[in-house]
């Protein structure tokens, strides 16, 4: 009788014990490079990889990127590679990248200052599927939302986009990425801007993939929430051949600069 | 992390008080608790109270799985400030020597014994003019890292500081699935945890592969789970 009474009184102790608790954080993540240029590889059999220079990925049922958090690298006055290739799947490369439920407020930036540097993102042959590659990726769970997030490219010189692959799907290249089904619904709370001197994109031999400066891919199908959006591609060089595209034998693949919609 | 793990204490001293007829029911609190893998840091309760006032109980709670705690791998002094207090313990910098071969984990010991930190923690692995190899070959279910804090053996609120600077960098993952492989690491599996965390790393020139390497993680600046 008095185990039982015992494990009454318990009971309301044991469900506050169970009660959920979300991780809330506010995160502040720099890298530098000082003096030399950069290649970051993902390569090989690295089905469902991650590689980012900063990187958060907290759970996705309840957790929160605090306002005043912020992912920034800067590359200096030298030249960034990012490159996939050689059976890489289901995989991610960034520089800044963060997977959360709730981002309340968050800066991603890359930036390349100086010199004439060269900002190269490289899909290359024998890329396997459903990969992305980004410089700022902000994904959330198909339930999460993004209130506040500026993600932005500035001042690089000369982009480069190749997505030159032999039988790649469902691929991703984007300066700035973003993955969610809910934004905030205010004007102004959520931004991608890249502002850079020249521009190449490349696209060939790839099926249902998206290559944009600016991209958001809605999660959630028709359940998603949807939200408010500001894309800006500015280029400083763009009135003198200063913009390319070239698309060579794709199947239902887009070339953008500011793409917004599900995955193809 | 707090919230529970008292909620877990007083649930496992009620109900051991309370319901067991075993010859444990002799033991004092702290023997039955030390069985279970709880170690009692200050205990009032030494006594047969079923139930007991939360705000009279202070535990610490040894984990008894083999996981690496904090104490493992950071070299604690303290106290090193006015700043540091019962409270707000401090840590100095984060000495770690590197096994360019693949470690598990790369850590070094903490030499004296000294208290977990609890809310206060600067890493700092700043050698501007050296360099670092850091290189995850062959593994499996693998963790290296420069700086690394896993969060659940600290309390609620924590306010961490991790800085690393090297001159040239070799940061390769090669052949090691579902690893994480990293400079500066905070590990937040524990979801009753929430803080504020900053991260930086500085380099000169980098050299940075990630190879043959499934559902793995590569990344200067980690915050996440394991």
């Amino acid at each position: 009788m008095t185990c039982i009474k015992t494990l009454l009184l318990l009971l309301p102790l044991m469900a506050f014990c169970n009660a959920t608790y979300a991780d809330s954080w506010t995160i502040t993540q720099s890298t530098s490079a000082t003096s030399s240029s950069t290649t970051i590889l993902q390569e090989g059999s690295s089905a469902g990889a991650v590689q980012a220079v900063n990187s958060i990925n907290l759970n996705g049922l309840n957790s929160t990127v605090n306002d005043g958090s912020s992912q920034q690298f800067n590359g200096g006055e030298n030249n960034l590679t990012l490159r996939q290739h050689n059976g890489t799947t289901s995989s991610i490369q960034a520089i800044n990248r963060v997977y959360a439920h709730t981002i309340n407020g968050l800066t991603q930036g890359a930036r390349l200052v100086g010199g004439p540097q060269n900002l190269t993102f490289d899909q290359a042959s024998n890329i396997g599927n459903s990969n992305t590659q980004s410089l700022n990726d902000a994904t959330t769970s198909v339930t999460g939302t993004i209130n506040k997030l500026a993600q932005s490219v500035l001042d690089t010189a000369t982009v480069t986009m190749q997505m030159t692959q032999s039988a790649g799907t469902q691929n991703v290249q984007a300066g700035n990425l973003i993955k969610t089904g809910e934004l905030s619904s205010t004007s102004g709370d959520v931004s991608q801007t890249v502002r850079i001197g020249i521009v190449k994109q490349v696209q060939s031999n790839t099926s249902q993939s998206i290559q944009s400066g600016n991209a958001l891919v809605t999660l959630g199908g028709s359940t998603a929430t949807g939200g408010t959006l500001t894309q800006s591609f500015e280029g400083s060089s763009f009135g003198f051949l200063g913009f390319t595209f070239t698309q060579t034998s794709v199947s239902n693949s887009v070339q953008a600069r500011n793409y917004a919609g599900e995955a193809l | 992390m707090g919230i529970i793990k008292l909620c877990s204490l007083v649930v496992a001293i009620l109900a051991s008080s309370s319901c067991s007829n075993s010859p444990e029911q002799g033991k004092p609190v702290r023997e039955r608790l030390a069985d279970q893998g709880y170690l009692l840091e200050k205990v009032i309760a030494e006594t047969e109270q079923p139930l007991l006032p939360l705000d009279n109980i202070k535990t610490k709670y040894k984990d008894p799985s083999p996981e690496p705690s904090l104490l493992s791998f950071l070299r604690v002094k303290q106290p090193q400030s006015p700043d540091c207090n019962q409270e707000r313990s401090c840590t100095d910098s984060n000495h770690v020597d590197i096994n360019s071969q693949g470690d598990s984990d790369s850590d070094t010991s903490n030499t004296d014994g000294s208290e977990r930190p609890s809310r206060i923690i600067e890493q700092n692995s700043s050698y501007p003019s050296q360099d670092l190899d850091l290189v995850q070959l062959p593994n499996e279910d693998s963790f290296q890292a420069v700086n690394k804090i896993y969060t659940s053996d600290l309390e609620d609120g924590p306010q961490l500081t991790q800085i690393a600077e090297y001159q040239n960098v070799k940061f390769n993952q090669l052949s090691s699935p579902d690893s994480l492989h990293t400079i500066n690491a905070t590990i937040t599996d524990d979801i009753t945890i929430s803080g504020g965390l900053d991260q930086r790393f500085k380099f000169g020139k980098i050299e940075m592969i990630q190879r043959d390497s499934i559902g793995s993680v590569h990344s200067m600046n980690y915050a996440g789970d394991r």
